[in-house]
């Protein structure tokens, strides 16, 4: 396999791996950037959703009349209007062990969380259709409801969904065949409950959606703030009963999404149906309330984790339970994303024995789906707290007790303790150095012994991480480049940019292919019309996959212009692509422009006989393997013993994420990651009262961090070659917030440590923290 | 100031300058002035992001007894900013040039999706009103009304540091 762009083009200096600004900004810094709200179409209605009040309720009857009465609503539906019209929303596919939960696009009869849409109302404006909503009236009898997942477990537990009475959807167990011996040779048996609390992906765009209908041609366009435009055209036109052909998705700009927008929620069915049935565009933009209350959450984990160890620290075996917190219907989402956590417990180490028992609880809460990590936060949690539990333990230093587990250089390809994932490649050991080094950890220590007999607590967090990338090869990722007669440059990218900046770095990829300038790349995404087939950006799998197929296409319109190039110019052997010329190499004297052989293949009479016209070139990349970037970050806080509140003094992060396209862009995806993680670990947790209602509904409640919040932070590389790709790229986008919420909250736990004290879940926010400094030590 | 008073559908004139125009409309008393500058005005490029005044992707500048000051437009009426000047996202840029904070945020890589960028560019000004040579801590707090959910806040401060030392050599104060 041919696995990096060729350095064939000696003269020109390659713009891979160069900090280019990105192409996209100057819409986004002068306001012109066209988000779905932005797009006003004449005619618009509004729609807007009435939704329960409890976690859990029979609805006994809706009377919309007096709704309907208002003037300027055009439409209110239920449940019976849509039955036998469209189909149920999706639930659960490929594997028997999931149990599927019937889902409605508006409640029927029964509505599972707060906030579960049960009618719709369009009306002419956002602000008629909301005095509209108003006047619906439902009579609803509330049911008993359960959120605490593990209590959902218990065979007395109330049910969230009447037909799954034991509360379970999805159970997968697994234990490796070395298990039971490694285990019992062990020395001590470590355990923790370790609590990775939900939270809300809280993009700063809210969901939005826009459906247009042409009954002229029957096209259904549904403008959507999403991450994955063909799965989203597959599910409305399944939902629909619509043909795929017939419905055409366009994802525009989009402001964050973070998992949180990979799949078709009931509002965007509804929305589409309801712009089919009027022949008038429908909108619905999510308020914020409705976005921490009915858009899917992340994490949302109970770990109970038992590590086998020796007196020396090293770590032989795991036996976990995981409890998720699944919510109230049975998705893709809420099952397949934990299910990632114990096929990747075992991090960075040589650990070889495992048993694991995963169960995905339903409760009465919006669905869980991914976020930024999808299944590998939680298992790098579940690690690098427990590391942190045994170095305390056995009174060895968490640096070391990681040296001493690694899977080791030479070990590698390594096929991990569950079986599950095979690492390609890595240098643990050179991660932690590195970053053990830029951070002055020896010093760190010192200083931290100062200061406690100073009375202060400064705490040194360490996380190590291996992540699992790309996702292939079920997932082909596709691109088309297109050349343009002027020479210019298209591409067509299958996977969707919103915030990861795939334009310049994509540019950067076709620039050293076809030796045309950067700004000469124009970037289309989100347009299921001008690819025949595209899937999700997940998995950091945008630049190793995405990125790939832009190459992939890029070297068919080489090898097409390379053809035109030798029959016009009468020239054989190698023909090279740079500064926007093409130069055979024997007779550079030939040397055509870039553009005159973009023009010729335009031309029917200068091409090679039985050679198509035209210049565009489509590909689908699938890749056999996967990748895994690994690295370790390190934060350093102090706690404040008198409020609890905990600041961020410094982080260092050291990430392998392989061959980098483009620093900038890079490096931003490791700072926008970091603080979100840090967020978990110090502000964030979607709250629910005991009685089911959600308490943090709003951004005064749920709180995101700050500039104040967040620290300065340092960011270094290593790098190890990876062969999974054409580009030697292993992803970067969910680095971040993988490493740094075990980094801070080892952080904390390593301060409250020096007082004997300790931190069982998070957020660690300053109430939580100072209830831990004024506990008595003695009736810990 | 413009006439005012209920008009006979019970809606209210309002009279303002919006990036150096002016607009008069009669609008229903609730009608939040960022949906005025959305939806009647078609300045798209204010955002909004939460109900409640936490985010701050609707930040615009305001004059207020000679002074510019971010306020945030989901916060307010539209009648309440009658007879005002507002600058919005769109009036920064003269000429096809950008302004030196727009500038200052491409060249620091201080976005990635963008949906806070507007709102987060005009606070930035907004604080420099009046401290116009903030300190990095001074930033961060200028700019805590502001969420942002990609960057992480560095390249932000970074570029608001430098947007402020560009402003302060061209001696500009807005615009």
């Amino acid at each position: 396999m041919v696995s990096v762009v060729e350095t064939r083009r000696q003269n020109q200096e390659l713009t891979v791996g160069k900090p280019l600004k990105r192409a996209e900004d100057p819409r986004f810094v002068v306001g012109a950037a066209r988000f779905v709200d932005d797009i006003k179409l004449q005619g618009t209605l509004y729609a807007t959703f009435v939704r329960s009040p409890y976690p859990h309720a029979r609805i006994k009857s809706i009377d919309v009349s007096k709704a309907l009465k208002s003037s300027g609503v055009y439409l209110v539906l239920t449940a019976r209007d849509l039955a036998g019209k469209i189909g149920e929303m999706p639930t659960v596919e490929g594997d028997k062990r999931a149990k599927p939960t019937r889902r409605h696009v508006l409640a029927f009869e029964e509505s599972r969380y707060e906030g579960e849409a049960v009618a719709m109302v369009v009306a002419e404006d956002m602000y008629v259709a909301a005095d509209a909503a108003e006047l619906v009236e439902v009579e609803w009898e509330p049911l008993p409801s359960v959120t605490d997942p593990e209590k959902a477990l218990n065979d007395q537990s109330p049910v969230a969904g009447l037909d799954r009475p034991d509360n379970v959807a999805y159970r997968y167990t697994f234990e490796t065949p070395g298990f039971k011996d490694a285990f019992s040779a062990a020395d001590t048996v470590i355990e923790a409950r370790l609590v990775n609390q939900r939270v809300a992906p809280s993009p700063m765009e809210t969901r939005s959606v826009l459906a247009v209908y042409e009954p002229g041609i029957d096209l259904l366009t549904v403008y959507i703030s999403h991450q994955d435009p063909f799965a989203a055209r597959d599910a409305i036109a399944s939902i629909l009963g619509r043909p795929k052909p017939s419905v055409r998705i366009i994802s525009p700009d989009v402001g964050g999404a973070f998992g949180s927008k990979i799949s078709i929620y009931p509002e965007d069915a509804a929305v589409s149906y309801a712009a089919v049935l009027l022949r008038r565009p429908v909108k619905w933009i999510e308020s914020r309330r409705e976005n921490l209350m009915t858009t899917t959450h992340g994490r949302g984990q109970i770990q109970l984790v038992k590590a086998a160890v020796k007196k020396d620290g090293r770590v032989l075996a795991l036996d976990i339970r995981i409890i998720a917190d699944s919510g109230a219907y049975t998705t893709d989402g809420s099952v397949y994303t934990p299910k990632i956590t114990p096929e990747m417990a075992s991090g960075n180490y040589d650990i070889r024995g495992i048993k694991a028992e995963l169960v995905c609880a339903l409760t009465n809460k919006v669905p869980q789906d991914a976020y930024r990590g999808a299944g590998r936060p939680e298992a790098t949690f579940l690690i690098e707290r427990m590391m942190n539990l045994i170095a305390r333990e056995l009174k060895i230093d968490p640096v070391e007790l990681r040296l001493k587990n690694f899977v080791r250089k030479d070990m590698f390809p390594y096929k991990n303790a569950s079986g599950r994932f095979t690492y390609d490649i890595g240098d643990y050991e050179g991660g932690l150095k590195k970053a053990t080094k830029v951070v002055s950890y020896d010093r760190l220590r010192e200083d931290q012994a100062r200061a406690l007999s100073q009375g202060r607590l400064i705490g040194v967090g360490v996380a190590s991480y291996v992540e699992v990338c790309g996702f292939g090869p079920n997932y082909p990722q596709t691109a088309s480049v297109t050349v343009t007669e002027d020479g210019k440059v298209i591409i067509n990218s299958g996977t969707h940019p919103h915030g990861q900046g795939h334009h310049t770095p994509f540019a950067q990829v076709v620039s050293d292919e076809l030796g045309v300038d950067v700004s000469d790349v124009y970037f289309n995404h989100g347009d299921t019309s001008s690819l025949p087939y595209g899937t999700v950006t997940a998995g950091s799998r945008s630049g190793p996959v995405g990125g790939s197929a832009v190459l992939l296409a890029a070297r068919k319109i080489r090898k097409k212009m390379e053809t035109v190039a030798r029959k016009l110019l009468g020239v054989d052997g190698e023909i090279q692509f740079r500064d926007g010329k093409i130069i055979p190499l024997m007779s550079p004297e030939k040397t055509m422009t870039f553009r005159e052989v973009a023009e010729a293949c335009y031309n029917p009479s200068k091409l090679p006989q039985d050679m198509e016209p035209t210049l565009y070139e489509y590909a689908a990349y699938a890749p056999a393997a996967n990748t895994f970037p690994a690295g370790t970050h390190v934060a350093v806080v102090e706690v404040d013993r008198e409020t609890g509140s905990v600041r961020l003094l410094k982080y260092v992060a050291v990430d392998d994420i392989g061959r980098v396209l483009n620093p900038l862009v890079a490096e931003g995806q490791v700072h926008g990651g970091v603080v979100q993680g840090l967020g978990q670990a110090l502000l964030e947790a979607v709250s629910y009262g005991q009685d089911g209602q959600l308490l943090t509904s709003t951004l005064s409640e749920y709180l995101l961090p700050t500039a104040c919040e967040a620290p300065q932070m340092i960011w270094e590389r290593t790098e190890t070659y990876t062969a999974s790709n054409l580009l030697g790229v292993k992803g970067v986008g969910e680095t971040g917030a993988i490493a740094s919420t075990p980094a801070v909250a080892n952080a904390v736990e390593d301060a409250l440590f020096l007082i004997g004290k300790h931190a069982e879940s998070m957020p660690l926010t300053p109430e939580y923290t100072w209830s831990i400094l004024k506990a008595d030590p003695h009736h810990h | 100031m413009s006439e005012g008073g209920a008009a006979a559908n019970g809606r209210i004139g309002i009279k303002v300058v919006v990036n150096g125009s002016i607009h008069e409309d009669k609008v229903e008393p609730r009608l939040l002035l960022v949906h005025y500058l959305r939806e009647t005005l078609g300045l798209t490029g204010t955002h909004v992001g939460c109900d409640t005044t936490n985010c701050g992707a609707c930040t615009i500048l305001m004059e207020a007894e000679g002074k510019w000051r971010a306020v945030k437009s989901c916060t307010m009426f539209a009648v309440q900013a009658d007879g005002r000047k507002l600058l919005t996202i769109e009036g920064l840029a003269k000429d096809g040039e950008l302004h030196p904070m727009q500038n200052a945020f491409w060249e620091n890589h201080a976005l990635q999706c963008g949906y806070c960028t507007p709102g987060m560019i005009m606070a930035a000004i907004g604080l420099l009103q009046y401290k116009p040579e903030p300190t990095e801590e001074e930033v961060r707090k200028g700019i805590s009304g502001n969420l942002c959910r990609c960057t992480g806040y560095q390249n932000i401060v970074k570029a608001i540091m430098q947007g402020s030392k560009q402003m302060s050599a061209n001696k500009q104060t807005i615009g």
